[in-house]
């Protein structure tokens, strides 16, 4: 049974450390939130760690390699979400090296989970060899994650350029760890800085917030809780979906009590 | 707005990091040095102010170089110059 709607979405930087995993984990229970039927890939073989991020560490029996070479079926290695019954992880190998998987390999793993799911969100690891390849081979669209750093940013315009090559039409940018503070103060480029260097389109912004790690350290993520982050991330995935929330501000869902608040802080 | 624009002038890191981002992106996309990009930027600019009036008010100008590749996709380099 075809999956009309189903999308295979790939989170990708470049760069390390710029929250490719974290994004990915917090997309995947944003998007599980709206009642989507969601699998989160991770195809970052022998460094796993997206697992480790949704807190399922202890849950893994089989892994993706298991799947592509036949060791078990797909629904063995799928496990599910502590909280939300319609988010499953693919986990990835930690015993293994990139080369176990091809592209092809990637393309066939991607076309057996559509009948199954809504979005199939492949966590990219850093750097653009196979492990890169291996991670955009099926995907029709890609969330660049990067941060407001300048080699963060290069590296990002980088990867775009590499998914234009590849043929993927929808690209779209996740400014992460932006701190208003600093930008306020000019000590850090913003959103608008980012996007002016980088000709694709903003997905969102996420603030750099305590939230995100204290989140993390549980294995639990911010979407769902009423922090910045957390409201960031939901927008997103309202976005992903197709659904218009402005973006007009740094952060569109900054209140006007929180407005008044940090204009008080200024001074 | 007033307030940002005082505090630039004390701190402006952010400014300097666009301006590095800007001219490495820059550099990558046409795979050459920041140093040569900085010469041609300068070039482009002489050659254009000797044909046209460029008083100050020109903020940016965009140079697109059309490459025919795969499948006659075309392949868009953009480059801003100012």
């Amino acid at each position: 049974m075809e999956n009309e709607m189903s999308e295979v979405i790939v989170v990708t930087s470049g760069k390390g450390g710029v929250g490719k995993t974290t994004s990915t984990a917090n997309i995947g229970a944003g998007l599980a939130r709206m009642n989507k039927k969601v699998v989160l890939v991770d195809t970052d073989i022998g460094l796993r760690n997206l697992d480790v991020v949704m807190g399922l560490e202890n849950r893994i029996i089989y892994n993706l390699v298991d799947v592509i070479e036949g060791n078990c079926r797909l629904k063995q290695a799928l496990i599910k979400d502590k909280h939300y019954p319609n988010l499953y992880l693919l986990p990835s190998a930690q015993t293994r090296d990139k080369s176990a998987v091809s592209p092809e390999q990637m393309i066939k793993l991607a076309d057996s989970l559509k009948p199954l799911f809504d979005y199939i969100i492949m966590d990219c690891p850093a750097g653009i060899e196979q492990g890169f390849r291996n991670a955009i081979a099926a995907a029709s669209r890609a969330i660049v994650v990067t941060t407001p750093e300048v080699a963060a940013i290069r590296d990002a315009d980088r990867i775009i350029g590499l998914l234009e090559a590849a043929g993927i039409k929808k690209i779209d940018l996740l400014v992460n760890r932006m701190r208003l503070d600093m930008i306020r103060k000019g000590e850090m480029m913003s959103v608008e800085d980012v996007i002016d260097i980088l000709a694709v389109d903003l997905l969102g912004a996420v603030p750099d917030e305590e939230s995100v790690v204290i989140a993390a350290n549980h294995g639990e993520p911010v979407v769902g809780n009423d922090s910045m982050a957390g409201i960031a991330f939901m927008n997103i995935c309202r976005r992903i979906n197709g659904e218009t929330v402005p973006l007009a501000e740094f952060h569109p869902t900054v209140s006007f009590l929180q407005k008044v608040s940090s204009l008080l802080r200024l001074k | 707005m007033g307030i940002c624009r005082h505090h630039q002038a004390v701190h402006d890191s952010s400014r300097i990091a666009k301006l590095r981002a800007k001219q490495t992106v820059a550099s990558d996309r046409l795979s050459c040095t920041p140093e040569e990009f900085m010469q041609m930027k300068k070039e482009i600019m002489t050659v254009l102010s000797k044909y046209l009036e460029l008083d100050g008010t020109v903020s940016e100008i965009r140079v697109e170089i059309v490459h025919e590749i795969k499948q006659g996709v075309p392949y868009v380099k953009t480059v801003q110059i100012k």
